[in-house]
């Protein structure tokens, strides 16, 4: 199947900027221009501005970062895509994916980061441009720095905002790869919690080894093995550890997490009042988006508990599924797995840090991602062919492509083919398992 | 202009004649000549077609190259680009002749933006023409970075000076897109032979170009992601400007934005300024308080020992600040660095008496500070000794190699079979699961369940697209693990055979070859035995009573391959449940039964020189080989290490025993053929190219005697020390340290040492784990590691740095592994010191940590004389002095 790419026009009020005046500095983020017109999401002053700053620039690094460049990309790549930003209550949180499509990373400003007012709740892509890095860089402690997310109308008519406009492609790839990552978070593990001095030492002594390495709490160090030990960690080209470097300056602490299955890990980075979230695939050479977490969520679909845990989403941090099961009268069960299915659409994401969904609404149009899921098109096809014979109790006969499949299903599915048999449930099912899985939900529906 | 008066102008005028009878016509003219034009072109290509070129590539070159001795006859592309479309035009090539301007300019195309930006990023060398059209209004500026960039590109040295007095325009936009945008490949300034510095510099003089936006310019472009290597023209660049102090104070807010670079030549750039200003009293003071915290945080010394240096003349001329200062100077104790933990430390001394916060401030950040400097702060808080001390002594005895944990289940039907089989074709491993597949196919072939073909389908599928593309070669053995099973499920599932049994002297995997060979016969006959050597437990295990119950209920079977299974058995026996075993193989008959006995231990002697009965003598008890690794300088690289091995009395390298048992026993061989000679040569010969996977399988040839393997592996690795061949394979080797059932003889030691050295990140790393692994369970001899260390440096070769590393991160581990490297650093120490000062001080680094975290000063006579031997003010001679200040 051919890469399909959603043309997406960025469309900002301006561009953002960090204005020096004497004494002080104003960092305007420029948000999209919607069809209802401008928007102010937020407006304050950054307690923090230096740490905050730095954060924000470590989000563009990821934005900017290639960790693995396939054989075949012989020209020069230009960067696709900017940040999301969600105004919710609480937080203020932006959120990147490299163009590889292999790390993810999100800021979050806590309330103590920000003094100011939320205008307008809600989720919009914003703004990062070279300029704008240059300022973060100059931001400084000793003198207040204002923000401001989105403009609202007098400002627009200011002299100074002219629309910015920048055509781009983005790759369903990407796509798929940001809403894959909420999965991955979903299901990891916290593993162990180090010291910030433990983390900026690890990042000091980095070296680049080939393939995964293993990393895990010795005494106040973090240490790296070159083996998997009980209680370490996989993370796969470990060098891309060092865009941590400039949260590490600020952090009190480091929560390391993974998820056993897949070899994803994730760290997040915990200073006095913000939180700097990196979720790294298994490999550099494989990005998020081909990893299936996804995959089960979207071919059995949200269930009966969907339109009640879509009306319950209002912009808040956390997202209580005890509170909407309670309210619903659907089981903890259903509501999970409709908070997963709004994963899966980029109508959530998850917060590793106080382990739960939260609201917001990834800005683009995401049919697009369930069309051209190949393995769940080719899941659908399957069943729609009735290639699929249940066998005995969770177990089946898929016929596919000449040949025969023996599929068992239960905690640990397996298949007979190539697929399974290379990646094991690394990469989620396959599309034979979707397939039987689709044909016992129906029935059991 | 009429298509005929063209090509005469192209067969007997000039390309100016060309030129200017284009400059009158029409469009429709042009487009009227354009078949003809083009046909003329299709001409010119029939010397290519001869010389065997396609049409298309003939199309390509034709305006590059004429060949030996022709000229280049630009006249048809010049009325090409007259008269063709755009798309016609691209087809001949990317050439731009000079004359090319005078023909865009008067013809005006429409496509004439699509032609530029086509060929920026085709030809370098069109960038003037390209230029040229901009310039005079005939296109719009290409936004794009070859526009920019090629302007840099090509010319004569020094040619940027003359394009910029030619064409001052680009004074007011294109230069400045330099200082934005990262260098390509085909034109970078990382590399400038146009002389753009110096012109810049020289124009700016002149007044010609703004040099306030010069000095901002180039600091704005060390903020932006370049790569490391581009920033080096703009920090030069920067500095040739020579800003003055108020230049320079003027821009503070961008130098304190560069000293939190990732560069870090941009963040000693930045510290230099940040230097500058302060010595000229320009600093402010919160400026520097801002802006120290990133260097000191960095792993660069040399930043962080300036910055150290800068907080102290602050603290000194602003008291207010001490605290602040202290604050900062604290937090340079988790410096990776030990020289800028105790500057740091030093500095937190002379600001004066510690404060309760401050008390507490120190305290936290020691945790991770080198053992020397927790010990003086500890001291100067009057907080007490932290530091753990824990003597280590080797005391390792083997753990059970039968214990239940690590017992192998049996494949058990067919389902799994196939299951089992494709996962390890697919993933090459592991090594325990290729054995489960071997004894798997050899005790289930027979068998054929319900669904047999639907179960098998998706495995019958990958294999016949294998079979299809694999060269089969013509030699014998197993090349890869997949290649093996492969070649078992073609046999089982198609009767087909392709394993080959060699026919003399024999390589690693002509070995590992054998008995898949039997197996896959029986399978292509469907005739089911379990095997003997089938592992009973991890790592290649047999257990003693299980192959006396195999023997027992044996089936009749080939005696070659009873023979050949058999041997492989005796070698994997293991030390466990002998007595019992030997009791149970009373009543075995035949040959295989006195082998088996004889293995076991029973009170008789061997009965013969067979492969059988040597595998049995090995089995019973091994023999005692003395390996010897020698090394030097390499004969054609004087700075690489180049390793020699001998193995006496036999010069045989124990897993590859086997092959020449095979070889002499299983092959018919005629003796002649089999030559000792062989055994004698390069053991790299031997073990051949096989790739991880295979030597990982080979691994489990022989687990309870690893000597042999530990000298294959030091031997590969010290040949490859600094990474000069990718080989990718000799990491299997390191894996022996994660094997708890393997004894560390003297080669694995050996093995342990060359590791420590070794350039490549992965062996370094597995080399170090394993020395703090044989720590941990008591299996490292310190005299042995140290002697081998020894050695090595008498090579005069290997580098002190990289062992210095690992000894200081194993050290750090505990106050037992501490004390361990603490005794190997002595015991390397003992035949003298590193020749090389820098190899010295490393090392002596490593030992002054580790004999301060173990609370033990060297001990020996000989070496508290040596380093007292060692004078000077240089680091080695300190360190010294340091170490013998130590308590013994």
């Amino acid at each position: 199947m051919a890469a399909t790419a959603l043309s997406y026009t960025y469309r900002y009020a301006g561009a953002s900027e960090v204005e020096a005046a004497p004494g002080s500095s104003q960092l305007r983020l420029a948000t999209q221009v919607l069809d209802g017109g401008p928007r102010l999401f937020l407006r304050g002053r950054l307690v923090s501005p230096k740490r905050s700053g730095e954060l924000l620039l470590a989000l563009m690094e990821v934005v900017d970062a290639r960790f693995h460049i396939p054989g075949a990309m012989l020209s020069r790549i230009l960067r696709l895509a900017d940040p999301v930003v969600t105004c919710g209550t609480e937080r203020l949180r932006f959120e990147a994916f490299s163009q590889c499509c292999g790390a993810y990373a999100r800021v979050d400003l806590l309330e103590e980061a920000v003094d100011g007012e939320l205008v307008n709740p809600g989720t919009t892509n914003v703004d990062f441009n070279s300029p704008m890095r240059a300022g973060l860089a100059r931001l400084s402690d000793s003198s207040p720095a204002l923000l401001t997310v989105g403009a609202d109308r007098v400002e627009l008519e200011s002299s100074r905002a002219q629309v910015v406009e920048r055509k781009v492609k983005l790759p369903e790839r990407w796509l798929r790869g940001f809403v894959e990552v909420q999965a991955f978070q979903a299901r990891m593990q916290p593993v162990f919690t180090a010291t910030g001095g433990a983390l900026r030492r690890l990042l000091q002594e980095l070296r680049s080894p080939k393939g995964t390495s293993f990393v895990s709490p010795a005494g106040p160090a973090i240490r790296v093995h070159s083996s998997a030990q009980p209680g370490a960690v996989a993370v796969g080209g470990i060098e891309r550890l060092k865009v941590l470097g400039r949260a590490a300056r600020h952090a009190d602490r480091v929560e390391v997490f993974a998820d056993e299955a897949t070899g994803a890990s994730a760290w997040s980075v915990y200073t006095p009042d913000s939180r700097f979230h990196y979720v790294l695939s298994p490999e550099p050479s494989r990005g998020f988006s081909g990893e299936g977490q996804a995959l089960e969520a979207l071919a059995l679909g949200g269930g009966g508990a969907m339109g009640a845990v879509r009306s319950a989403l209002r912009w808040q941090s956390r997202i209580d599924p005890a509170g909407i099961s309670e309210a619903s009268m659907h089981s903890r069960e259903e509501v999970n797995r409709a908070l997963a299915a709004c994963a899966a659409s980029g109508l959530v994401g998850f917060d590793l840090a106080d382990r739960a969904f939260f609201h917001r609404e990834l800005p683009f149009d995401l049919s697009l991602i369930d069309k051209h899921q190949s393995r769940l098109v080719n899941a659908r096809k399957l069943t729609e062919d009735e290639a699929v014979e249940l066998d005995a109790v969770d177990q089946a006969w898929v016929t596919s492509g000449g040949n025969r499949y023996r599929v068992w299903l239960g905690p640990a599915p397996r298949c007979t083919c190539p697929w399974v048999a290379k990646h094991g449930s690394s990469r989620g099912p396959c599309k034979h398992i979707l397939a039987v899985m689709a044909i016992q939900s129906k029935g059991e529906g | 202009m009429t298509p005929e008066a063209l090509l005469r102008e192209i067969e007997h005028g000039s390309e100016d004649s060309v030129v200017g009878l284009l400059a009158g016509a029409s469009e429709a003219q042009r487009k009227a000549a354009s078949a003809a034009v083009i046909a003329r072109c299709e001409r010119g290509i029939e010397p290519y077609l001869r010389q065997g070129l396609t049409a298309a590539q003939a199309r390509r070159v034709m305006f590059e190259w004429a060949g030996i001795n022709r000229k280049l006859d630009f006249r048809p592309l010049l009325a090409l680009i007259g008269t063709g479309t755009f798309g016609e035009i691209k087809r001949y090539g990317v050439e731009t002749p000079a004359k090319t301007y005078d023909v865009l300019a008067a013809r005006k195309p429409k496509w004439i933006e699509q032609w530029c930006k086509w060929i920026l990023g085709v030809n370098p060398l069109g960038w003037p023409v390209v230029r040229r059209l901009v310039r005079e209004g005939l296109c719009e500026r290409p936004d794009s970075d070859e526009y920019y960039l090629l302007m840099i590109h090509g010319g004569e040295f020094g040619f940027a000076r003359k394009l910029l007095e030619n064409d001052p325009g680009l004074l007011d936009h294109e230069v400045w897109e330099l200082f934005r945008r990262q260098g390509i490949r085909e034109a970078s300034l990382g590399q400038d032979y146009g002389g753009w510095s110096d012109a810049l510099v020289a124009l700016s003089a002149q007044g010609r170009i703004s040099r306030d936006r010069l000095l901002d310019a180039s600091l704005e472009a060390l903020e932006l992601p370049f790569k490391p290597y581009h920033t080096t023209w703009y920090r030069n660049f920067h500095e040739a400007l020579k800003p003055t102090i108020d230049e320079r104070a003027a821009r503070l807010p961008l130098y304190l934005a560069l000293s939190s670079s990732a560069v870090p030549a941009t963040l000693k750039f930045a510290l230099k300024a940040i230097g500058i200003m302060e010595k000229a009293g320009a600093l402010p003071l919160d400026a520097l308080l801002d802006s120290a915290g990133p260097a000191l945080n960095g792993k660069e010394k040399g930043a962080a020992s300036t910055v150290l240096r800068l907080l102290e003349r602050a603290a000194a001329s602003n008291p207010a600040c001490q605290e602040r200062v202290a604050e900062l100077a604290a937090a340079a104790l988790e410096h990776p660095a030990a020289d800028v933990q105790a500057s740091a430390f030093e500095l937190l001394q002379r600001l004066g008496p510690a404060t309760a916060n401050g008390k507490a401030l120190v305290t936290q950040r020691l945790e991770l500070a080198s053992a020397p400097v927790r010990r003086r702060a500890e001291a100067w808080l009057g907080s007490g000794n932290t530091i753990e001390i824990e003597r280590y002594t080797p005391a390792w005895s083997m753990p059970d190699s039968l214990a239940s944990e690590s017992a192998i289940r049996p494949i058990t039907d067919v389902e799994e079979l196939v299951l089992t089989m494709t996962r390890v074709m697919n993933q090459g491993g592991p090594p325990d699961d290729v054995e489960r597949v071997l004894d798997g196919v050899s005790r289930l072939c027979a068998e054929r369940p319900a669904r047999f073909d639907d179960l098998t389908s998706s495995l019958r599928s990958q294999v016949s697209k294998m079979l299809a593309e694999d060269y089969v070669p013509r030699i014998a053995g197993v090349f890869s693990v997949q290649w093996l099973m492969t070649q078992l499920a073609a046999a089982w599932l198609f009767e087909k055979m392709a394993i080959k049994l060699g026919d003399g002297p024999l390589l690693l995997h002509a070995a590992l070859g054998v008995r898949p060979y039997w197996v896959a016969g029986r399978a292509k006959r469907r005739k089911a035995r379990g095997l003997l050597s089938a592992p009973t437990h991890g790592g290649g295990w047999l257990d003693p009573v299980a192959l006396v119950q195999r023997l027992t209920g044996g089936v009749a079977v080939d005696r070659d391959e009873l023979e050949a299974d058999l041997i492989q058995a005796l070698f994997r026996l293991a030390p466990g449940r002998r007595n019992e075993a030997l009791d149970a193989a009373r009543d075995l008959r035949g040959e295989s039964g006195d082998v088996l006995r004889y293995a076991l231990g029973a009170d008789c002697a061997a009965r013969g020189k067979s492969a059988l009965w040597i595998a049995a003598t090995e089995a019973r008890k091994p023999g005692h080989r003395e390996y010897r690794l020698t090394w030097g300088p390499d004969k054609y690289d004087p700075t690489a290490l180049s390793a020699s091995m001998s193995i006496e009395p036999q010069p045989i390298q124990d897993v590859l025993r086997l092959a020449d048992l095979f070889a002499a026993e299983t092959q018919h061989l005629k003796k002649a053929l089999f030559s000792l000679s062989w055994t004698e040569t390069n053991p790299i010969l031997r073990a051949g190219s096989a790739g991880p996977d295979l030597l990982a399988w080979a691994s489990l040839v022989w687990p309870g005697n690893r000597e042999g393997w530990c000298a294959l592996g030091a031997f590969r690795i010290a040949n490859n020390l600094d990474w000069s061949s990718a080989n990718w394979s000799n990491r299997v080797f390191l894996a022996v340290f994660e094997d708890r059932y393997c004894e560390m003889g003297r080669m694995a030691h050996v093995l342990l040492a060359v590791g420590l050295m070794a350039r490549e990140a992965t062996e370094f790393d597995m080399a170090r784990d394993g020395l703090i692994r044989i720590i941990g369970d008591g299996r490292l001899q310190c005299d042995r590691l140290g002697g081998a260390l020894a050695g090595l440096f008498a090579s005069g070769v290997v580098r002190g740095a990289r062992l210095a590393k690992a000894l200081t991160e194993t050290a750090r581990v505990s106050g037992r592994h501490a004390d361990a490297v603490r005794q190997v650093i002595e015991c390397a120490l003992g035949s003298g010191l590193p020749a090389r000062p820098a190899d010295q001080s490393a090392l002596l680094e490593a030992f002054l940590e580790a004999c301060t975290a173990s609370g033990a000063g060297p001990a020996s006579g000989d070496l508290r004389r040596l380093l007292e031997s060692v004078s000077g003010s240089g680091k080695g001679p300190k360190l010294a002095r340091s170490l013998l200040a130590l308590r013994v």
